[in-house]
C-alpha cells in the first residue's frame, strides 16, 4: 500500500475544494481510472462537508490520507468536530414521487452506493471515517 | 464553471460547462433561480460539459423541479455523462426527471 495523498489542514468548508481536487490529481498521477477516481472524490466531497456543517458548524481541523493498493484505494478523513457517526444515517426515500423527496441527505447515501466499504470509528476527541474502494 | 443561456423552440437551454460541486452549485442555482423568476416555464439543461455532479448539485436541480412543477412548468436535463447519470440514478432522480439523450430531443418533449 502506496500513501498517494497526506494532509493536515485547519480552516473552513473552503478546504474541502481543496482536499477534493489534491485528492482527484493524486488518484490521476497513480493512475486510478477516472470514474473510481470520481465516486472516491464524490465521497470525499460529501463526508468533509458534513464535518464542516454538521460537525464543526463553522472551522476546524481535518486530517487526509490517501492510500493506494494494487487493489484497492483508500481514504481516511479525520476530524476532531463532536462525535459523529455517519454510518448509521438512514437512507433518504429515493423512490417516492416528487412531493416526498427531501431536498438534501442525500450525500451518505451516495457513498454508501459507490463505496465498498464505508466505516467509522471515535478514538479519543476525534472521529475518523475511512473508505475503500476496489480499482 | 461557464453557464450560458439560450432561448430556443419556447424554452431556455441552459448549458453548463464546469463541475457542479460545492462551490460550482451555488453559481448554478443563481442562474436557474434567475431564469424562473423571470417566468420561463421550459428549462432544458445541457450537461454535454459536466463530468462531475455531487449532493449539492442535486440539490439545485431538485428545488428547482418542485419549484417549476408548482407553477406548471418543465425542467428537462439532457446529455448526461456516465457519472453524472449514475449520481442522478443512485439518488433516485431518474425516476423523477425527464432526461433526454440530446437538447433536439428536450425541446421536443
Amino acid at each position: 500500500m502506496k500513501e498517494v495523498y497526506e494532509a493536515e489542514l485547519s480552516g473552513g468548508e473552503e478546504l474541502v475544494a481543496t482536499v477534493v481536487t489534491a485528492v482527484r490529481e493524486a488518484l490521476e498521477a497513480a493512475f486510478i481510472e477516472s470514474h473510481t477516481s470520481q465516486q472516491i472524490q464524490l465521497s470525499c466531497e460529501e463526508a468533509l462537508t458534513n464535518t464542516f456543517l454538521h460537525g464543526y458548524r463553522g472551522s476546524g481541523w481535518i486530517a487526509v490520507r490517501c492510500l493506494v493498493s494494487d487493489e484497492e484505494v483508500t481514504l481516511i478523513l479525520s476530524d476532531k468536530a463532536r462525535a459523529f457517526d455517519p454510518t448509521l444515517v438512514a437512507d433518504p426515500d429515493t423512490k417516492g414521487d416528487l412531493e416526498d423527496r427531501p431536498i438534501g441527505g442525500l450525500g451518505v447515501h451516495l457513498i454508501r452506493e459507490m463505496m465498498d466499504s464505508f466505516t467509522y470509528r471515535r478514538q479519543e476527541d476525534t472521529n475518523i471515517i475511512t473508505f475503500v474502494k476496489r480499482r | 464553471m461557464k453557464i450560458e443561456k439560450e432561448g430556443k423552440d419556447g424554452a431556455v437551454v441552459v448549458r453548463i460547462a464546469g463541475r457542479i460541486d460545492t462551490t460550482g452549485s451555488s453559481e448554478v442555482s443563481d442562474a436557474i433561480k434567475e431564469i424562473i423568476e423571470s417566468g420561463e416555464k421550459k428549462i432544458v439543461v445541457n450537461f454535454s460539459q459536466v463530468e462531475y455532479i455531487s449532493s449539492s448539485g442535486l440539490r439545485v436541480f431538485i428545488s428547482a423541479l418542485k419549484q417549476l412543477k408548482n407553477t406548471g412548468g418543465s425542467l428537462i436535463l439532457c446529455d448526461l455523462k456516465p457519472f453524472v447519470y449514475e449520481v442522478f440514478d443512485l439518488a433516485g432522480f431518474t425516476r423523477i426527471f425527464v432526461i433526454c439523450d440530446t437538447v433536439e430531443e428536450a425541446l421536443k418533449a
